[in-house]
């Protein structure tokens, strides 16, 4: 075992890297000594290799940063458009003295306008075109009209021939004949990019809304050739519902906003933010929201949603005198704070079905101060719809259902059934947009103030102050806009009115102008003029503006 | 903000240079990848003042794509006479597009400072509405308001460059 040992470590390599132990203790004291002046030696060197690569590193560093790429050689000169004849031996000579010379566009523009003042024709475009290689270009001064070819000067791809059109992530059978013979034919022709562009808004539109699609060209097999590959996926059929973000002044009801301020992930969203809002209700809610959203509850038909709000009610003197004369009406309340957990079903993305409950509580004023639960199952169903085409026009219409039912089986204070459904719808060419809404609404029972219909504030009968209509609202609601719009201007005539079951009611109209944001209102500014008893009334016009976000 | 805009003179025009400006950028990198064609919108603006009025201004629209094979960018500028290079990197491409972009000096007080901006942005495929190069004109305000909300695909930004004096950049 040992003569083995020795034998393998006596190996001539070993031997040379490795003294054997007794050798080493011999020559020990010679080798420290030659040890210490060789590490001296490399310690120097070390130092200066450092040194070295601290002072030029940042160097190098600096000359990426700074480094500008050089022009690049101009290896010929040419004029497109024109007979040879007509190119005088002068004007050969300019042209062929940027030959050799690097690129400069102010040396090739003087020769552009030489080439105008010689010819008497306009220079339609100045080509740089790749040389023999990569430092050489070749200069083009094109005249006139010279094969104008707008696809082709678009995109550098489109002297590549398309070897293949693929469809991926969808069966062609829901895909129309005529859409696959274009795409067919797109094979074995140079890459058109307008023509491709137009297949993809096609397609979009023949797959919409249930499915997105994408358009992307890669290399071919075989070299100079490209492959059209349109990518399709499922569109998600459930979208956040969010409170949104707003803040909008009413001349008469004052300022209102609301912060949604969100984070979350791809299904899951968590949302929260303060209120202070005297435009919805007829009363102010001031305090905050809190809520959850997830959109693929285990699968992607189904989602949920849990609300939490808290606040505390202020309300206008109008509206406190009204009730001392409406026995009939709950009176008002100083704290509202609930509860609101919603199931999410759909099928399509354009309908939507929400389920859940709404556990509220209200702290009641008069006569003692006391609690009052507001419980109530609710229903929702949401339909919304886009069509276009090709960018030249575009339809988008929102239609929506909500009841809710407050019972006693849900140990509720208040009894009483609210239905209430709206529609808008927008129709926009080019400029011009044409907006027409209409709402209904009926409430049978007891409702508390806040499930009362109102309108007249910055979103519904613009013109008119809700606490000069009804100040204490009412069971019945019918009303309707419409809306022309130039741009960001606008023009509107407002109809509507509220009424109590039972009682007379009457029509109130409106009509007013103003300047908005366009595609989704994200801000306005309006004045909108109250018409009373069938006179104008232009002295009083009400002056609105808000920003959505 | 550090400035990485360079501003020279060269004959009767003030342009610009810039290294480290970088406008080719993610997500239009990505389309321009996949063979589309993206449009940028770049603006020079000459500034009295940091944010003063306006002493000139140009905007130039350029077409880029990608080649799928060479790897190289192919760059026209939309105007008249339009100019194209292909065959460029990068950082060709982007000092291609500034070195078309260019002001003329006789608007430019010789001895008064001035800031000198660059913004750019990428247009949406059906928007064509940003040509014009006279200023802020009651249809150049209509089309930028009744612009609709902007992509998320969309890449915009600004470099500057001041206060600077046309003699100090003739002298570089």
């Amino acid at each position: 075992m040992a003569d083995t040992l020795r034998r393998n470590t006596r190996t001539p390599v070993m031997s040379r890297h490795r003294p054997e132990a007794e050798d080493c203790r011999e020559i020990s004291g010679l080798h420290i000594g030659r040890g210490l002046a060789l590490v001296v030696r490399m310690r120097r060197l070390l130092i200066t290799l450092i040194a070295l690569i601290l002072l030029i590193l940042p160097r190098i560093g600096s000359a990426q940063e700074t480094r500008v790429e050089e022009k690049p050689i101009i290896e010929s000169v040419e004029i497109a458009g024109v007979s040879e004849g007509r190119i005088s031996r002068e004007l050969r000579e300019r042209m062929q003295e940027l030959v050799g010379q690097r690129f400069d566009q102010l040396a090739a523009d003087e020769v552009a306008f030489e080439i105008q003042n010689r010819l008497s024709e306009r220079i339609s475009a100045i080509r740089e075109l790749p040389g023999s290689d990569a430092q050489h270009i070749r200069v083009v001064f094109e005249v006139g009209n010279v094969n104008v070819d707008e696809d082709r000067d678009s995109n550098i791809n489109s002297r590549y021939i398309v070897e293949d059109v693929e469809l991926r992530g969808v069966s062609e059978s829901l895909i129309s004949d005529s859409l696959l013979a274009e795409m067919r034919r797109l094979v074995g022709q140079n890459l058109a990019h307008e023509r491709a562009e137009g297949i993809l808004r096609r397609l979009r539109r023949e797959l919409r809304p249930t499915r997105l699609v994408e358009k992307r060209v890669t290399r071919g097999n075989d070299r100079d050739h490209v492959r059209i590959i349109f990518e399709v996926e499922r569109a998600p059929l459930l979208k956040f519902q969010k409170f949104g973000s707003y803040a909008l002044y009413h001349s008469k009801q004052g300022p209102s906003f609301s912060l949604d301020l969100g984070f979350g992930g791809h299904n899951n969203r968590f949302s929260f933010g303060p209120v202070n809002d005297g435009n919805q209700l007829i009363e102010r809610d001031e305090g905050f929201r809190v809520g959850f959203e997830n959109i693929k509850a285990g699968t992607e038909y189904l989602g949920f949603k849990i609300d939490y709000f808290d606040y505390h009610l202020k309300w206008k003197e109008a509206t406190q005198l009204a009730l001392e004369s409406a026995p009939d009406v709950p009176g008002i309340y100083r704290e509202r704070r609930g509860i609101e957990p919603t199931l999410t079903f759909t099928f399509d993305p354009r309908v939507r079905f929400n389920a859940g409950v709404s556990i509220s509580e209200l702290q009641i004023q008069f006569p003692l101060i006391h609690f009052q639960n507001v419980n109530a199952g609710t229903g929702t169903v949401t339909y919304e719809d886009t069509w276009n085409d090709a960018g030249r026009y575009e339809q988008h219409v929102k239609a929506s259902y909500n009841v809710r039912a407050a019972s006693n089986n849900l140990d509720s204070d208040f009894i009483y059934t609210r239905h209430f459904g709206d529609v808008n719808y927008s129709a926009n060419f080019h400029h011009s947009e044409f907006v027409g809404s209409f709402m209904a609404g009926t409430v049978s029972g007891n409702p508390p103030l806040f499930d009362r219909f109102s309108l007249g504030n910055a979103d519904t009968l613009r013109g008119w102050n809700k606490y000069d209509l009804d100040p204490i609202g009412g069971n019945r609601l019918l009303y309707g806009s419409l809306e022309y719009r130039f741009t960001v201007l606008q023009l509107f005539y407002d109809v509507g009115s509220v009424w109590d079951s039972g009682q007379p009611h009457k029509t109130s109209h409106s009509f007013g102008f103003g300047l908005h944001g366009r595609g989704d209102d994200r801000w306005f500014l309006t004045f909108g003029v109250p018409i009373r008893s069938g006179h104008i009334q232009p002295l009083k016009p009400l002056f609105m503006m808000g920003v959505r976000f | 903000m550090a400035q990485h805009l360079k501003a020279r003179v060269e004959g009767e025009r003030l342009r610009v240079s810039g290294p480290q400006v970088h406008f080719l950028l993610p997500p239009a990198v990505e389309r321009l990848r996949n063979g589309t064609t993206v449009t940028y919108v770049l603006q020079l603006t000459v500034r009295n003042e940091r944010l003063g009025h306006i002493v000139s201004r140009i905007t130039e629209r350029f077409r880029l794509s990608y080649d799928l094979w060479e790897e190289k960018y192919a760059v026209t500028r939309l105007a008249s006479p339009t100019r194209s290079a292909s065959n460029l990197t990068t950082n060709g491409v982007e000092s291609w597009c500034l070195d078309n972009l260019s002001l003329p000096i006789a608007d430019l007080n010789q001895n008064r400072q001035f800031w000198i901006t660059l913004e750019y942005e990428t247009e949406e495929p059906k928007d064509t509405s940003k040509t014009d190069s006279s200023g802020l004109t009651l249809s150049s305000l209509i089309d930028i308001f009744s612009r609709k909300p902007r992509d998320e695909q969309q890449v915009r930004g600004f470099d500057e460059i001041g206060p600077v004096r046309l003699d100090d950049l003739r002298k570089k």
